[in-house]
């Protein structure tokens, strides 16, 4: 009796664990169907992002791409902006570009715009709330160039007050009176452009151990400095920044290098972004833009 | 003691036990049990899902991923398998609607050697509110042997991820494309696929306030293409002048071919050379079951965007789509309904069809003819044609003029021709129903040229081009009114069709019409009206790129 008591209870155990395996089977069966499509979205974010492609509705082959030419995303009230113009015309010949901005003029000044390729002469011309560009080609005959992936020409801009500053592309698919990309054909090619945005801030330069405040009353001390030999490949550089805002107090570090190039020079400290722009033996330059 | 151990033993069993039941009872509920309304499902389809090919001739259609309405497609993993077919490519998955700007980026790609299947995954990055409601793959694919091909979706492998609660959507109705490997539809035409669209009628008069119907047409030109050839996406763009008209209406996507055996012949206007001057009424005709990806217009700035998407069987895809469209009459003034962009695809082996743009519609809202209290007579002068007569048959033009300021809401407008003198000073007289008053402004453009603001009655200007003004001065009198201009040029440089500014397009257009002396290309960019498009016609539109608006 005793010994069909015991049997009855090791059954009961093993079925109980077979049981709890089979649940445990099972969840682990549907996360990992749901793991597949997540996957996906993590990769996505890895993988450097491809050209569209053709669509029934064709999206148009030619892009525009805004870069800073230093790839720089701060600079301080003083220093000018540079912004190059990328083109790629998918290997169809062009006779002539507009590029059409549209900028807050109260927080950027446009100074001039020079062409990069000689084969095109662009002209300027502003109005109240938009910086029209035309490049064309210098040629009185042309039968039109091909340019992949070329900046085309720089636009300099003066930085007028702190805050973020937006370069929006005037662009609508088939509208003729933004910006374009005219092929040989005489057929708008442009399909996309990336507009951009950068910070406009106070630059704070600081050595070893010296405190500063800026406009926004934000207390800045370098507290750390530690930049390897020139010989390591795996070495990073590192700076630690104390940061004091009110009665706040935080040691931020920023670091970069190593064979992975990592670069970690921009958080958001006290309601401000902070951009360190250059690291030299002797200290640091830092752009702190106030965000509100 | 051993029963106690027993017994603790058998609730710590009955816990585990009652444990695992509601872990059961939970899984059941969610996964198995789960109502038809909570699924949320894609529909796959082909378009066109039937069509014939050649042996080997290549040909590529589209694989459309319709989510629900709504909702957004973030990433496609899709594997297509062929039977008496090869596949040679799946494209990225890319949004299907000009307004989407989802970038898909390809994350996985393989394919069987002998093209027996092919998988494609791509996912974009975009927000949850941009993700595109419908994606298309393009695949490319040839028939092997003669006989009938299929390539249809391995359903176990599909996996189509959004911004749904489950992530991954479930799969809804599939279908698979069927192939006739015949041989005769593999006959490339030796021209490159044409398309035309138009509107129609090409005039109508109508009053401020009433309506006027035009309808968008869109056909396959029969000459460069073979029988079978259909439309499967129409996208356009379109312009009107918003001070004149606005847009009250945009009717569906409809198939005049139904219509086409009762109609004459001078009724459907590609077929006849002279267009028809009333339109068939479409209202009784079904709308297509097409998927409207826009249909936009813009009563301020005048833009008109129109785009639709058939995923129907060849035998289904329409030959002669139409769309109709309603104006109002906003104020007296003319101008064109035009096309700016058009776009047509189909069940042809490129990616879309050559648009040729036919034909825009003009309207004239109000009695343009009959007399105006204030009549202006006015002298201009041009730039480019200085202090000479233009070449025969360039000696006259049509001009737009408008009043404005002088207590009137918006400008009105009206068109004239001017002729020119010997000493190519341009005469024409405009009428306008306008109070008599001061303080009016006159605005006036040329065929070839930007628009010019003048506010006094007898401007000068020391240095060409350099007159500009503020408010108007004009004071205007009822009936006639002698207003010489001819002391300031007209600038030239918007050239035709005119969007109102001088840029690339004006430049493109004069460098390709170079050295020419045909009449379509001296009416379109002959600037100093010598019969030939030249080296000075370029250097004013480049000059003109300082100047770049027309004045307002």
């Amino acid at each position: 009796m005793e010994n069909e008591k015991k049997l009855y209870t090791i059954h009961f155990f093993w079925l109980a664990i077979l049981v709890i395996l089979l649940v445990i089977f099972f969840i682990f069966w549907r996360n990992a169907k749901s793991l597949k499509s997540s996957q996906i979205s993590l990769k996505k974010k890895s993988e450097s992002v491809k050209q569209i492609p053709t669509l029934t509705i064709p999206v148009l082959p030619g892009r525009f791409k805004l870069k800073t030419a230093d790839d720089s995303f701060s600079y301080s009230v003083e220093e000018p902006i540079n912004i190059d113009l990328y083109i790629n015309t998918k290997n169809i010949p062009i006779i002539g570009f507009d590029l059409v901005l549209i900028y807050d003029p109260t927080r950027l000044k446009f100074d001039q715009t020079k062409s990069l390729d000689s084969d095109f002469s662009v002209s300027a011309f502003r109005s109240a709330d938009k910086l029209s560009i035309t490049g064309y080609q210098k040629s009185m005959k042309s039968t039109g160039k091909v340019i992949n992936e070329n900046k085309v020409l720089t636009l300099q801009f003066q930085p007028l007050k702190q805050g973020k500053a937006d370069l929006k592309l005037d662009f609508k698919p088939g509208k003729s009176s933004d910006s374009n990309i005219t092929s040989h054909e005489y057929k708008d090619i442009l399909g996309a452009g990336e507009d951009i945005s950068f910070n406009i801030g106070e630059k704070v330069i600081l050595s070893l151990n010296q405190v500063k405040k800026t406009k926004t009353d934000l207390q800045l001390s370098l507290t750390d400095l530690n930049i390897p030999e020139g010989q390591c490949i795996d070495c990073f550089i590192e700076v630690k920044v104390e940061f004091v805002k009110e009665k706040a107090k935080k040691i931020e570090t920023f670091e970069t290098g190593g064979i992975a190039g990592v670069v970690k020079l921009q958080k958001d400290i006290f309601g401000n972004h902070i951009d360190i722009k250059k690291i030299t033996e002797s200290g640091v330059e830092i752009i702190v833009t106030g965000l509100k | 003691m051993n029963t106690d151990g027993s017994k603790k033993k058998l609730v710590l069993l009955l816990f585990v036990g009652f444990l695992a039941i509601i872990f059961f009872g939970y899984i059941l509920s969610v996964y198995i049990f789960k109502t038809g309304a909570a699924i949320e499902q894609v529909n796959v389809t082909f378009s066109p899902n039937s069509l014939t090919s050649g042996i080997n001739a290549e040909k590529q259609i589209d694989v459309v991923v319709q989510a629900p309405q709504g909702k957004g497609i973030s990433g496609v993993d899709m594997t297509l398998l062929a039977q008496n077919a090869k596949i040679s490519n799946l494209s990225t998955a890319s949004p299907l609607g000009a307004d989407n700007k989802s970038t898909f980026t390809e994350v996985k790609k393989s394919t069987a050697p002998d093209g027996s299947w092919i998988t494609e995954s791509s996912v974009t990055i975009s927000q949850d509110t941009d993700l595109p409601q419908i994606v298309r793959m393009k695949v490319t694919f040839a028939c092997t042997s003669a006989g009938t091909a299929k390539i249809f979706i391995d359903k176990a492998k599909l996996e189509v991820v959004g911004n749904i609660t489950n992530h991954s959507y479930e799969l809804g109705t599939t279908e698979e494309l069927s192939i006739n490997c015949s041989g005769s539809g593999g006959v490339t035409p030796a021209q490159a696929p044409t398309a035309y669209a138009g509107v129609a009628p090409p005039s109508a008069t109508f009053a401020v306030g009433a309506k006027s119907q035009y309808l968008l047409f869109f056909a396959v030109d029969p000459s460069t293409t073979v029988s079978t050839s259909a439309i499967s996406a129409v996208d356009v763009y379109l312009t009107f002048d918003p001070k004149i008209v606005q847009v009250s209406e945009i009717g569906d996507l409809k198939d005049l071919i139904t219509l086409r055996s009762s109609l004459p012949a001078s009724l459907l206007p590609l077929e006849n050379s002279n267009i028809a001057p009333i339109i068939p009424d479409v209202s009784t005709l079904p709308a297509l079951p097409c998927t409207k990806i826009d249909r936009a217009w813009d009563n301020n700035t005048g833009q008109i965007h129109i785009s639709y998407a058939c995923a129907l069987s060849q035998d289904k895809l329409p030959k002669y789509p139409v769309i109709p469209l309603t104006l109002v009459g906003k104020a007296q003034g003319q101008g064109d309904l035009a096309f700016t962009s058009a776009k047509i695809t189909g069940n042809i082996p490129q990616d879309a069809y050559n648009v040729n743009t036919v034909m825009t519609a003009k309207y004239v809202v109000g009695d343009l003819q009959s007399q105006g209290n204030v009549k202006l007579n006015l002298k201009l002068k041009f730039q480019g044609i200085e202090n000479k007569q233009p070449a025969e048959g360039l000696r006259s033009m049509l001009v737009k003029c408008g009043l404005g300021d002088g207590g009137l809401n918006a400008p009105v407008y009206q068109n004239a021709t001017f002729t020119s003198d010997a000493s190519g000073i341009w005469s024409g007289s405009l009428n306008f129903n306008v109070p008599a008053g001061s303080g009016y402004k006159v605005l006036c453009k040329g065929p070839k040229h930007l628009q010019k603001k003048i506010c006094d009655d007898s401007p000068k200007e020391t240095f060409p081009g350099t007159y500009n003004c503020d408010r108007g001065q004009i004071t205007l009198k009822n009936g006639e009114n002698n207003l010489d201009f001819s002391g300031v040029y007209m600038r030239v440089g918007d050239l035709p069709p005119q969007n109102g500014i001088v840029n690339a397009y004006d430049l493109t257009l004069i460098i390709k019409l170079l050295d020419r002396s045909d009449d379509q290309s001296v009416n379109i960019a002959d600037l100093n009206l010598d019969k030939n498009v030249g080296a000075i016609d370029q250097s004013l539109v480049i000059s003109a790129l300082s100047h770049k608006l027309d004045e307002q």
